[in-house]
């Protein structure tokens, strides 16, 4: 692999805090003077970051490449005006939720349409016989489920390893909003994924 | 006064043995993987380069849409379709039925071969585009072999311009320098030493004798320093003496139209001054004569000829309490979500979710969506935030989400100095009974 950013050798370091934040803005600053290298390099540290956070999103298929890519090309247009006032990452799962909301919309228009034209897919999953090799196909349904809101905080603390301070900084948001959405949201996953009586952990 | 918390976050719960962790462990392991990247930035810099696509569902009822009045149209017309006129003939300057841009209000200004000198103001030219002519700008058009043809000599001129077809194509013409177009908004400004060009949407290609210059995508600009001899027919009168704060000189009152024409004149240029006079403009027209419509122009105007400027996000927030104001709320509501996009940082976001919360709820009866952008304000602090907080309350309730309401209005009342006690006071005890 290529040389990232110079200080940081590989892909865990730039991301990670031991790389010092410093050559990461060093980084954005040459993005922003329009060195197409620099363009590749934050595209090929970040764009794995979106792809997984929007696909546990809920965005998938051919939608997933045009949420990917539509998150860059905001990116690519908005990084001189990003103001380095939160982390990039931060703003970065902004986007991110702003793509996949968008997606969501269109998901929504576009089933209904189908339901009008009669072509609505009658495929169920009710009553299916779950057996271990399906474990993350009924996580990605029971996602798919939740609440749109507590989907985003479930997701950002459970699946991304983001702290409750840094989702209430993406979300724009107080941390209470984010503790209660937590608290609601693990109960919702828990009843959705069938595994017993709702409440059983201890509030956060 | 905010409540502290100081209680730990949980541990996340895939790191738990349960069989939820080990459920999630497994999703996590299964999403981990991501497509290819080399591909995927080249698609993404390909992406930038073209006017961004629709979704085809939304493209078909728009073309069922255009289709049903262009059908009426053709069977009212006395005239056969394909004896409509040669080239060199005058085009009909009514803008065809399918132009989302052109207003019925705006003149519309006949074209044939012959240049024929622009009026200021917004106009309608042909087949959907729309010109906005700022003030003492001097610009002709004319119409020949499919393409629309744009003489700047001076001033500055924003267009927008629908997607055309091939061999139909908008051509401007500022100097030595030509403006190509195919389908995008974008704003040209022929000054004496300067040309600038700042694209709002789609993409603009540059040329000139020499051949292709660049080509300048949405939200770029492009500007070129001019030779002080290049020869302009004519001069835009830039008065150089009268600074943005000799405007105040004339009494806003009784002298309102010296002061707007004050404005007006500092605006013609480029730069931090001329930004913040067409601000003043806009805020004056808003403020003195309250003509709102002229006053959003204004705005619009001062956002596309300076996409970068200080006043931007001014600008921005004045159009959206604009076009409140004028009873275009959908308007609001897509503008508030573009503020919302391109600006994840502002400090105005929460006032912004509690605007875009009032519209849910007051107009569009929309509890659900109202709370939704309630919430994501209630994190402000003042008087935005404890409305919004107040306001997300009242709206679950109005959802029938008594829990829940409850403990907003608790957590309300938790905070000090709040605006709404007495009134989340009396909801509590209406649900106590």
């Amino acid at each position: 692999m290529n040389i990232l950013v110079s200080g940081c050798s590989n892909r865990q370091d730039v991301t990670s805090q031991t790389c010092q934040i410093g050559v990461v803005r060093q980084l954005f600053d040459r993005c922003v003077t329009g060195d197409g290298q620099a363009w590749r390099d934050l595209h090929q540290i970040y764009y794995p970051i979106a792809c997984r956070f929007l696909t546990r999103m809920g965005v998938a298929g051919t939608d997933l490449e045009d949420a990917c890519q539509e998150v860059f090309v905001q990116v690519f247009r908005y990084l001189a005006r990003f103001q380095h006032r939160s982390d990039f990452q931060t703003w970065l799962y902004k986007l991110c939720l702003s793509q996949s909301s968008r997606m969501r919309r269109r998901r929504k228009l576009q089933q209904a349409l189908a339901w009008l034209l009669g072509r609505a897919s009658s495929a169920s999953t009710a009553g299916q016989d779950w057996s271990d090799a399906m474990t993350g196909e009924r996580v990605r349904q029971a996602l798919d489920q939740m609440k749109p809101l507590h989907r985003q905080v479930f997701v950002l603390f459970e699946l991304e390893g983001v702290d409750g301070e840094e989702i209430a900084r993406v979300l724009g948001c107080p941390a209470t909003t984010v503790r209660r959405r937590l608290h609601y949201a693990r109960l919702e996953f828990e009843q959705l994924l069938g595994a017993g009586p709702a409440g059983k952990r201890k509030s956060p | 006064m905010k409540k502290k918390q100081d209680t730990a976050w949980p541990e996340p719960m895939k790191t738990e043995p349960s069989k939820e962790g080990t459920a999630l462990r497994k999703y996590a392991e299964e999403t981990a993987e991501t497509p290819s990247e080399a591909a995927a930035y080249s698609r993404a810099l390909a992406r930038i380069e073209r006017p961004s696509t629709r979704s085809p569902w939304l493209a078909a009822i728009g073309a069922i849409a255009l289709a049903v009045p262009a059908l009426l149209w053709l069977l009212r017309s006395p005239t056969p379709p394909n004896a409509i006129q040669a080239p060199s003939a005058r085009v009909a300057s009514a803008p065809a039925p399918a132009t989302a841009q052109a207003t019925p209000t705006e003149p519309s200004v006949q074209l044939s071969t012959v240049p024929t000198q622009l009026p200021t103001g917004k106009i309608s030219l042909d087949s959907g585009v729309t010109a906005l002519l700022s003030v003492e700008t001097s610009a002709t058009a004319r119409y020949q072999e499919g393409t629309l043809d744009i003489m700047l000599d001076s001033g500055s001129i924003e267009l927008h311009v629908p997607p055309r077809g091939i061999g139909q194509s908008v051509l401007v013409t500022a100097g030595s320098h030509r403006f190509t177009v195919v389908g995008t908004v974008f704003t040209v400004s022929h000054g004496p030493r300067r040309l600038d060009l700042a694209v709002s949407e789609g993409l603009v290609a540059v040329s000139n004798e020499g051949g292709h210059l660049a080509t300048v995508a949405a939200g770029e600009t492009w500007s070129i320093a001019l030779p002080s001899s290049a020869p302009r027919k004519f001069a835009p009168r830039v008065s150089r003496g009268t600074s943005a704060k000799d405007c105040t000189r004339f009494a806003a009152d009784k002298q309102l139209q010296e002061r707007l024409q004050c404005y007006r004149e500092q605006a013609r240029g480029r730069g931090p001054d001329s930004e913040r006079a067409q601000y003043q403009l806009a805020r004056l027209l808003r403020d003195g004569p309250g003509d709102l419509a002229a006053a959003l122009s204004a705005f619009e105007l001062q956002r596309s000829r300076f996409p970068r400027g200080d006043l931007k996000i001014e600008a921005d927030r004045a159009i959206i309490e604009l076009l409140q104001r004028l009873g275009r709320h959908a308007e609001a509501l897509a503008e508030t979500q573009m503020f919302l996009d391109e600006n994840p940082d502002a400090e105005y976001r929460a006032e912004i979710r509690l605007i875009r919360g009032d519209i849910y709820r007051a107009i569009f009866r929309d509890p659900m969506s109202a709370e939704r952008e309630y919430d994501e304000g209630a994190g402000a602090d003042g008087r935005t935030g404890d409305d919004s907080r107040f306001l997300r309350a009242l709206c679950l309730e109005a959802l029938g989400r008594l829990d829940e309401a409850l403990l907003a209005y608790k957590e309300y009342l938790a905070q000090a100095g709040t605006a709404h006690a007495r009134e989340a006071r009396r909801r509590m005890e209406h649900f106590a009974r």
